[in-house]
C-alpha cells in the first residue's frame, strides 16, 4: 500500500502518544494516517508503566491486548535515598489494578496495531522533516520515505515524534532545562536479583511467582538509578547530572566500563546486580532529555507526549502522559473540526493542561523551578483526585527533590497523611 | 438554576457512572473523589457548549468549576445560558 497524499489527521510517531490519538479520531470517523520512520517492534526505554495506565488503555478499549502480553505485573515501588528506604503500595491510592514493567517493543507495538485495527492507517519507514501550518485550514507535512518525498495534506498535524521533538525543534521552542542537565545511561541484564514487597530480594526465577516492585536508590546528590526486571531481562538504568558524569567518567576506557562499575558500586544496587551479566547489547546512552516546549498547539498542529516535553524518568509517569495527551490531542482534534469557532478554544485547553502537567512533573522530580510553574502546577494538582493527590505526595516523599511539590500545594489542600512505609534494610 | 443542574447530572449518572459509587448530590465531590477525571472534564466542556451554546473560557478551565454538579451549573448560569432542553 502506497502512502495516501492527504487525510484529516496525519500522525508522526507510533509510540503510545500517537497510537492513542490515532486510534481515538479514527473511532470517531476521521481519516488518520499514522507514520513512523521506524518499522515496529523497536527498542525503546520507559518500561516503567503505573497502573493509572490501565484507565487509558480501557478507554481504546486495548485492555485486553495488553493482558494477552502477560507483562510482569508490580505492586508497588521502593525508594532506597541515601539512610531512608521506603514503600509505597498501589492499592493503598484506590488502585485495584497493578502497575507493570513491559518491554517496549512489545507494548509499542500491540498499541499501534490496536489503533490500526480502530481504523487508523499505518505505514512505517516513513518519517516527517518539517511541517508548514497557520492556518485553520490546515498543514503541509514534508514526508520522507524510502520511495521518496511527499507534500502530506491535512487538516491537523499530530506531533508524536518523542525526543525528535518535530514541531518544537522546527518552531525554536524546545527549551532544555539549563540547571538540570542529565544523562541517562542504561542495559539489560540477566539474571538479577529484584526487590519483592517488604524489601525481600529474590532471585530472577521467583519473578512469575512473586512479583516485584519498581527499585530506585540514590547516586550522589541528585543521580539516582533505576531497576525494572521483566519477563526475560531486567532494565537497570542511571540517570546522573552531566557535570558528574563528565568528572567521574574519565577514568574508564568506555562508557560501558562506567556504567557496570557505576551500578556495581551503587548502595545495594550492587548486590542485586551480583552474578548478572549485561546482554542485549550492552549499555544505551541519552543526553539532555529535560526539555519543554513553549508552544504546544497552533492552527493546524499539537504536540503530544515526549515531544512535546519529558522532565525525569523517576516517577514512571512519560507513559501515563504519553497516553493522557493523545486522549486530549483527539479531543481538541475533533472539537476543532466539528466546531471551528471553538478551535482556538480545544487548542488552549490543549495547551493549558499539558503546560500544567509538565509543571506538575517538574515540581515532584526537580529542585528548580521558575517562578510562573508553582501556580500552574497547583491549578493542575488540584485536577487530581484525593487518591491520585496521595499518590503523589507520598511517592515524591520518598527523594528529597519534592520542595516544590510542598510548595505547590503549601496553600492548596494538601493531603495530611503520606500513606508508605519505612523499611529497616533490604532482606537478602 | 435548577434545570441546568437537573441536566448536568443527568449527563454525570451517564457518563461517570462506574466511578459513582453512593448518591450524586449537587454538592458530591466530583473532582476529589475522581468521578470526574481531567479527560471527562473535557468531554463534560463539549456537552456543555453544545447543550446550553456557551464557550467555556480558558480561565474558567479550572478545577474549581468542576468541584461539584451544583459548581457546574453555577458554571453554566454565569456563562449567561438558557438552557434549551430538560
Amino acid at each position: 500500500m502506497s502512502l495516501p497524499t492527504k487525510a484529516d489527521v496525519l500522525v508522526v510517531g507510533g509510540g503510545p502518544a500517537g497510537s492513542t490519538a490515532a486510534g481515538q479520531l479514527a473511532a470517531q470517523g476521521y481519516d488518520v494516517v499514522l507514520i513512523d520512520k521506524q518499522r515496529h517492534p523497536r527498542e525503546t526505554v520507559g518500561e516503567s508503566v503505573l497502573p493509572q495506565a490501565w484507565k487509558y488503555f480501557d478507554l481504546v478499549g486495548a485492555t485486553p491486548a495488553v493482558e494477552a502480553c502477560r507483562f510482569v505485573r508490580k505492586s508497588g515501588g521502593i525508594v532506597a535515598w541515601g539512610d531512608q528506604i521506603t514503600q509505597i503500595a498501589f492499592s493503598d491510592f484506590g488502585h485495584d489494578r497493578p502497575g507493570l514493567h513491559v518491554e517496549r517493543d512489545e507494548m509499542d507495538d500491540v498499541l499501534l496495531r490496536h489503533a490500526a485495527s480502530r481504523g487508523a492507517r499505518v505505514f512505517e519507514g516513513w518519517r516527517a522533516t518539517s511541517v508548514a501550518s497557520g492556518s485553520n485550514d490546515g498543514s503541509v507535512v514534508t514526508v520522507v520515505g524510502d520511495d521518496g518525498t511527499t507534500e502530506f495534506d491535512c487538516r491537523y498535524v499530530i506531533d508524536a515524534t518523542g525526543q525528535g521533538s518535530l514541531m518544537a525543534r522546527q518552531l525554536g521552542c524546545r527549551l532544555l532545562n539549563p540547571e538540570y542537565r542529565f544523562v541517562a545511561l542504561w542495559g539489560y541484564f540477566l539474571d538479577s536479583r529484584y526487590v519483592a514487597p517488604g524489601g525481600v530480594v529474590r532471585p530472577f526465577a521467583d519473578l512469575a511467582a512473586h512479583p516485584p516492585v519498581t527499585f530506585v536508590t540514590r547516586l550522589g546528590e541528585w543521580g539516582w538509578s533505576w531497576h525494572i526486571p521483566m519477563k526475560r531481562y531486567t532494565s537497570v538504568g542511571l540517570v546522573i547530572p552531566i557535570e558528574d558524569y563528565k568528572r567521574d567518567s574519565a577514568a574508564f576506557p568506555s562508557v560501558q566500563a562506567y556504567f557496570l562499575a557505576t551500578c556495581r558500586n551503587a548502595a545495594w544496587l550492587g548486590d542485586l546486580l551480583d552474578g548478572a551479566t549485561l546482554t542485549n547489547g550492552g549499555v544505551r546512552m541519552m543526553r539532555d532529555f529535560s526539555y519543554v516546549s513553549e508552544t504546544l498547539a497552533g492552527p493546524g498542529f499539537l504536540i503530544t507526549g515526549d515531544a512535546a516535553g519529558f522532565v525525569d524518568p523517576i516517577f514512571s509517569i512519560g507513559f501515563s502522559i504519553a497516553m493522557y495527551s493523545g486522549n486530549i490531542a483527539a479531543w481538541a482534534v475533533d472539537r476543532s473540526l466539528r466546531r471551528p469557532a471553538q478551535a482556538a478554544s480545544a487548542r488552549a485547553v490543549f495547551q493549558k493542561q499539558m503546560l500544567g502537567r509538565y509543571q506538575l512533573a517538574h515540581t515532584m522530580a526537580l529542585p528548580g523551578v521558575d517562578a510562573a510553574a508553582p501556580e500552574a502546577a497547583r491549578t493542575h494538582f488540584n485536577f487530581f483526585s484525593r487518591n491520585e493527590q496521595e499518590l503523589m505526595w507520598s511517592a515524591a516523599s520518598m527523594t528529597t527533590r519534592s520542595a516544590n511539590l510542598v510548595r505547590t500545594s503549601a496553600d492548596g489542600a494538601a493531603p495530611a497523611v503520606l500513606k508508605r512505609r519505612e523499611l529497616e534494610t533490604l532482606v537478602f | 438554576m435548577q434545570p441546568v443542574l437537573d441536566i448536568v447530572t443527568t449527563w454525570l449518572k451517564r457518563a461517570a457512572a462506574p466511578r459513582i459509587s453512593a448518591e450524586l448530590t449537587p454538592d458530591t465531590e466530583l473532582v476529589v473523589l475522581g468521578i470526574l477525571d481531567s479527560i471527562e472534564i473535557l468531554n463534560l466542556v463539549s456537552f456543555l457548549e453544545e447543550h446550553f451554546g456557551v464557550t467555556v473560557p480558558i480561565d474558567e478551565f479550572i478545577p474549581e468549576n468542576f468541584a461539584s454538579p451544583r459548581a457546574v451549573a453555577e458554571l453554566v448560569g454565569r456563562l449567561g445560558s438558557v438552557p434549551v432542553a430538560a
